[in-house]
């Protein structure tokens, strides 16, 4: 039959064709993933569950017509425009979302399928109780009163630090508001979100040097570079849209890409120049390249004269790191490094990008103040296409930041003073006497009694040992006894078999997810868990911040699925249940226990005055939402129309009241444009001078400024030894003398006067200071190279030794002691991990996604060739992965030279087995995800940052053996 | 008159698999069945590079060629379709075909859609435009609707492009010479008998 | 006997052949049953008109976003 016609029959055989050939010299990821997973349980069904209620199917030809709803994707912060179309409330297709400037159209394979997200089966359908070791439907009304009467009883007997409000970044920025101030009212610090162990040792670093904890510049703005420097990210596979605005730097401006990471990842395949390095030795790396650029007097001094306080330290600090010891320490050769450094030089402005390689370390907070010294000695600060662009990795851990979901502050980093506690309390109209009476206190060193209501709380990272560790340790009057997830992967987390330990120790387990979670099945527990359904962000509105601070409106694209419930109305079910109700919600407009969105926007319009979230009124916001199409796509900026001027989404600080009108401010620290049309300085945030050194910024001013130099942050007092406080409202100047006359300041003035009338005279609220790359205040002022706890090189550790032991965050926290031990005999390689594009977070979601799950079905481990030829494993091989704290996992080993000798590489997605056994039959039925595997935090061991204690899960050691 | 291509910029593609998602979204394509996938040569490697591949739709399409029951049929557009009605499974076209675009269920048929399965340049198939029968036989019918393939249009860095051949080569050459270099349109030497 | 059998046999092939054979009628299959070699016999699709071929046309400019 295949004679049946000669001509044009195709041009060659099967095996010359292109996919014959591909398919021939290599075999790739996915192939070799992709033809070993047919098998696995739950997957036989998946051909046959594909889709929702009502498919497309049956709702395309019907004469409904098709409604055109906007939201915004719910994986990583890159913001883009999910269009919907929606048939007799179906959600019935997905249309690329042209209008937006920041994704013109463009998704991931996350984002293109996010329809199942909110329409598949595979949900957390009822609340649930586990009940004899059996999933038990239960009411609303059930679940709430029987959490709440014993989260009561629990206080009532442990106090309220008892219980811990683990929240979200995929919270709405009203969500994550109602939330901080939830547990604000319930009386306890000890409340977190994701944030901590992904950008918490980011925030801390750059605000610690700059003022605000934030990507500088936008996506976007990358068009501007002609340089690009990323370091510890894979933007390629956890922000691939971004990837649209680097390879149109790389194209068109002829942009050379280097990437510096251990792994060649997907994105260093697109890269100019990839720089291999040991994990763990980024302060080394960076110094490593600015003793080239210090070394050839390539920095910018008059930048740095005017605008940086400390760079001769660094310098001195750098002098130390000439090129053999650099490549000692990090494996990279100078030459190598002379050339990134005169590439960096010569290509300015360049841009600046770090993800999670740069931040999950013991030392991650020198690490992000070492990409920062870097960017501020090249000048590349507060300007077009330079900047620190750090991306997020969660749709809204931006947002969910800057309203504080965490255990150190109150919203707008206020932080937990008393002054904070006042500030809030006056925005909430409530009695701040009946605040502190919420709170629990314990006796200081000094024997004095002192409120918890100041005192840090547990952050997310260390609920495990606030479980499991000797109360007399532990700086709260009890151990952790009851916990909620809400919106958190237990599987994202390291010491995952100590975690399963504290799960079963708890009196009380709380799940609050649309997904029943790794928490669900983690756990031998079989009675005390409780899984109440939430909706996804599909079936809500409200605003989300993406990660460069434009804010985003979502429309309610169907109604929630199932029983499930947006969390703002859980959040008022269990305010109702515990009393505080009334007075939580009393500006805050509630139908049927769903308060009203825009209320709650409102609210923290009132209150958000240090980071500018007072400008973006629910209508503002929605504005841009509707007329995406007129902003410029390099600059965000409206062209024409009626918001001319404005920049998309009004990117925080938006100052002012929203009846102010700023544009926001599409990049931080540019001083080339007024205030009042989205310029700035860097802050003055840590005072005027230090060690007889002025700290305020020396003839650096953005355009327009009355003051032609720097000058300390604004209060009352000083607006009117300016002579500008004439300029003050009547009403604005009585809101500002109910405060605290003239010391109020920028922060706590409700009217915005202080602010509106600074800006006016072109000046920045907030004072125009240095950045300062010696941050006093910290354990290593100057960064510092620190080997890691669980180091493969113990030659090192004499000389870059790691720091003693200490307590943190209510918690004692181990460094030298765990460093001490020599683990490299019996466990020799370096583990690390990372994203894959096909998951997102701990991955229920996304393994819970057919289309999705399909692409990646089975857990695996990296290693290179030179490794597991060593040990005689090969491709496929199933393989144990061991680590020194004595857990292992079962995982498959793709062999490969994405790793370097000595390396082995994880993604950490995957969760619903443990130690080589599969759980999938503990989840309620019907709502296992597709895919289970091992979690690589099974693996990952002990190790916190020395300010945020965020977690170190990019650099362990283990061993790799045949199953 | 408009000739229906696709292009895949390789110096673009990041294997992000968003073609292969919202392709399965958009048609409710179910499990085991790829119309488009994402190739990756050198995988871990300098030099590593990704391909989005799916039926090309060829000028002298080889499928059509060696079908026994000629269900194949070309639309003006150059968009090559079949008729599931026709199709017998014989699996000829995959052997046929360059590009390995031709699908096949696993075991037996799946609900109506039985058969030879592939990419249609979304558009639908021999029933009547964007009706349910046309739907749930070839998917949706995005050309009727004035769209183009959700694949390219959803791509995260605009690697995959799709429509008017002519409208198509020319970003494309643009990209090229803002480059410096070329690397080729990948497959267009087979798939449409030109060089680049 | 045998005789009768026989007829009744003959006449029971031919009912059958008979009926076969009707039963083969294009119409009744619902299929196409006899090829005419390199011709398309589907059912034929509905051709796109000139309004929606340049809607596609600028759609597919409209790609050039970098």
């Amino acid at each position: 039959m295949l004679r049946k016609k000669t001509s044009g029959v195709a041009n060659g055989p099967l095996s010359s064709s292109f996919i014959g050939k591909a398919a021939e010299t290599v075999v790739d990821r996915r192939a070799f993933l992709r033809g070993s997973g047919l098998a696995i349980g739950g997957l036989a069904t998946a051909a046959a569950l594909v889709g929702s209620n009502v498919t497309p199917a049956q709702a395309v030809g019907s004469a409904a017509s098709v409604e055109i709803r906007k939201s915004v994707c719910t994986h990583c912060s890159v913001g883009c425009t999910v269009v919907a179309e929606v048939q007799n409330g179906v959600w019935t297709g997905q249309e690329p979302g042209w209008d937006s400037p920041i994704n013109l159209g463009a998704h991931c394979a996350k984002g293109a399928s996010v329809r199942e997200t909110a329409s598949g089966e595979r949900r957390l359908k009822y609340p649930m109780k586990l009940t004899g070791g059996k999933w038990v439907r239960m009411s609303w009304d059930d679940a709430i009163n029987e959490i709440g009467d014993q989260m009561l009883d629990i206080r009532e007997k442990s106090g309220p630090d008892s219980v811990y409000w683990l929240g979200s970044a995929k919270h709405s920025n009203e969500q994550a508001y109602l939330f901080r101030k939830f547990y604000a009212y319930w009386g306890t610090n000890n409340g977190d979100h994701q944030a901590r162990i992904c950008h918490s040792t980011t925030v801390a670093g750059v605000a610690n040097t700059w003022g605000y904890g934030a990507m500088t510049n936008s996506y976007n703005d990358m068009h501007n570079s002609k340089a690009i420097f990323i370091i510890g990210g894979n933007p390629a596979e956890a922000h691939p849209v971004s990837l649209m605005h680097v390879l149109k730097a790389k194209e068109q401006n002829n942009a050379p890409v280097i990437v510096c990471d251990p792994r060649f990842t997907r994105t260093a395949a697109h890269a100019d120049e990839y720089v291999r390095f040991r994990p763990g030795s980024d302060v080394a790396l960076i110094w490593g390249i600015m003793w080239h650029i210090f070394d050839n007097k390539w920095e910018d001094k008059e930048f740095i004269r005017q605008r940086v306080y400390g760079m001769e330290d660094v310098m001195a600090e750098v002098k130390k790191w000439d090129p053999a010891e650099t490549e000692r320490v990090t494996g990279v050769p100078g030459a190598q490094l002379k050339r990134v450094a005169k590439i960096m030089a010569n290509n300015r402005p360049g841009t600046f990008v770090w993800c999670m390689g740069g931040t999950q370390h013991t030392n991650g907070n020198n690490n992000t103040r070492a990409y920062c010294a870097f960017q501020l000695a090249l000048g590349n600060m507060g300007t077009a296409g330079g900047g620190a662009n750090i991306f997020r990795g969660h749709c809204n851990v931006q947002g969910a930041t800057d309203f504080c979901v965490l255990s150190h502050s109150l919203p707008g980093y206020y932080g937990l003073s008393a002054g904070a506690w006042k500030h809030w309390a006056r925005v909430w109209d409530e009695d701040i006497d009946w605040l502190k009476g919420r709170f629990d206190s314990i006796k200081g060193k000094d024997g004095k009694s002192k409120s918890l209501m100041n005192q840090k709380g547990i952050p997310v990272s260390r609920w495990i040992d606030g479980v499991l560790e000797d109360k007399e340790n532990i700086d709260q009057p009890d151990n952790l006894r009851a916990m909620v997830f809400w919106g958190h992967a237990p599987n994202s987390q390291t010491r995952m078999k100590e975690m399963k330990t504290a799960m079963e120790k708890l009196d009380l387990m709380v799940v609050i997810d649309p997904y029943p979670t790794v928490s669900a099945v983690l756990s031998d527990r079989t009675d005390g868990v409780y899984l109440l359904p939430a909706t996804t962000q599909f079936e809500t509105y409200g605003s989300v911040t993406a990660s460069n601070r434009s804010l985003q409106w979502r429309e309610k694209i169907i109604e929630p699925s199932f029983d499930s419930l947006p969390d703002h109305t859980i959040i008022y079910k269990f305010a109702k249940k515990f009393g505080f109700a009334d007075r939580m919600f009393r500006k805050i407009k509630v139908t049927n226990d769903e308060p009203y969105v825009e209320d709650v926007t409102r609210e923290f319009n009132g209150g958000m005055w240090t980071i500018g979230y007072t400008g973006q009124s629910p209508e503002r916001i929605k504005a841009h939402m509707a007329n995406q199409h007129v902003f410029d796509r390099t600059t965000l900026q409206a062209v024409g129309g009626e918001l001319d001027g404005e920049y998309y989404g009004l990117p925080w600080p938006c100052w002012g009241t929203a009846e102010m009108g700023h544009p926001g401010t599409p990049l931080l620290y540019d001083t080339s444009k007024p205030v009042a049309e989205g310029g700035l300085c860097f802050r003055a945030r840590f005072g005027v001078e230090h060690e007889g050194n002025n700290l305020l910024a020396e003839g650096s001013y953005p355009v327009g400024s009355e003051i032609k130099d720097g000058y300390p942050e604004f209060t009352m007092g000083m607006l009117k030894k300016l002579g500008w406080d004439g300029d003050l409202t009547a009403d604005e100047r009585a809101a500002i003398e109910k405060v605290a006359g003239d010391k109020t300041n920028w922060k706590v003035d409700l009217s915005g006067g202080i602010q509106r009338v600074a800006i006016k005279h072109g000046c920045a609220p907030f004072g125009n200071a240095k950045a300062r790359v010696k941050v006093w205040t910290f354990p290593d002022p100057i960064p510092l190279h620190r080997e890691p706890l669980y180091t493969s090189r113990r030659d090192l550790v004499a000389d870059y030794p790691t720091y003693s032991d200490r307590k943190l965050y209510r918690l004692p926290t181990l460094y030298k002691s765990i460093q001490d031990v020599d683990h490299t005999a019996a466990y020799p390689m370096i583990l690390t991990s990372g994203r894959l594009v096909e998951y997102e977070g701990g991955g229920d979601e996304t393994r819970s996604n057919p289309w999705l799950a399909e692409l990646q079905q089975d857990m695996f481990v990296e290693m290179n060739p030179f490794d597991a030829n060593g040990k005689n494993i090969r491709n496929g091989d199933m393989v144990w992965v061991k680590t020194p704290e004595g857990a292992q996992i079962k995982v498959m080993a793709q062999v490969t030279e994405r790793v370097a000798k000595g390396v082995a590489f994880l993604p950490f997605h995957f969760g619903g087995h443990l130690e080589g056994k599969d759980l999938r039959s503990k989840y309620p039925e019907g709502a296992d995800p597709y895919v289970l595997g091992e979690s690589a935090n099974t693996a990952f061991t002990y190790g916190y940052d020395s300010v945020t204690l965020m977690q170190e899960s990019k650099c362990s050691l283990c061993t790799i053996e045949r199953v | 008159m408009a000739r229906m291509k696709f292009l895949c910029d390789a110096e673009r593609c990041i294997e992000c698999n968003a073609c292969v998602t919202a392709c399965k979204n958009e048609h409710e394509v179910p499990w085991g069945v790829n119309r488009r996938r994402v190739v990756t040569i050198q995988d871990g490697k300098p030099g590593e590079r990704s391909i989005s591949v799916a039926c090309m739709h060829c000028s002298d399409a080889p499928c059509t060629a060696v079908c026994p029951v000629d269900c194949f049929y070309q639309t003006e557009q150059g968009v090559v379709l079949h008729s599931k009605d026709l199709c017998i499974g014989c699996g000829y076209c995959f052997y046929a075909c360059p590009f390995g675009a031709p699908q096949y269920p696993q075991a037996g048929n799946y609900g109506s859609r039985g058969k030879m399965d592939k990419c249609t340049f979304c558009a639908g198939g021999p029933e009547e435009d964007m009706s349910s029968l046309e739907f749930q036989k070839y998917g949706r019918n995005r050309l009727a609707e004035g769209k183009l393939p959700i694949c390219a249009e959803m791509c995260s860095t605009k690697a995959l492009l799709a429509g008017d051949g002519d409208q198509v080569s020319n970003i494309f050459r643009e990209r090229i010479v803002a480059r410096g270099f070329g690397s080729g349109a990948w497959g267009w030497g087979t798939a449409y008998s030109i060089k680049g | 006997m045998i005789a009768i059998t026989r007829k009744f046999l003959v006449l029971l092939a031919l009912t059958a052949v008979v009926t076969g054979l009707s039963a083969c009628a294009e119409e009744e299959q619902n299929r196409v049953l006899s090829y005419k070699k390199g011709t398309y016999l589907g059912e034929t699709d509905q051709q796109l008109s000139e309004d929606q071929l340049r809607t596609l046309i600028n759609r597919s400019n409209a790609q050039r976003v970098y």
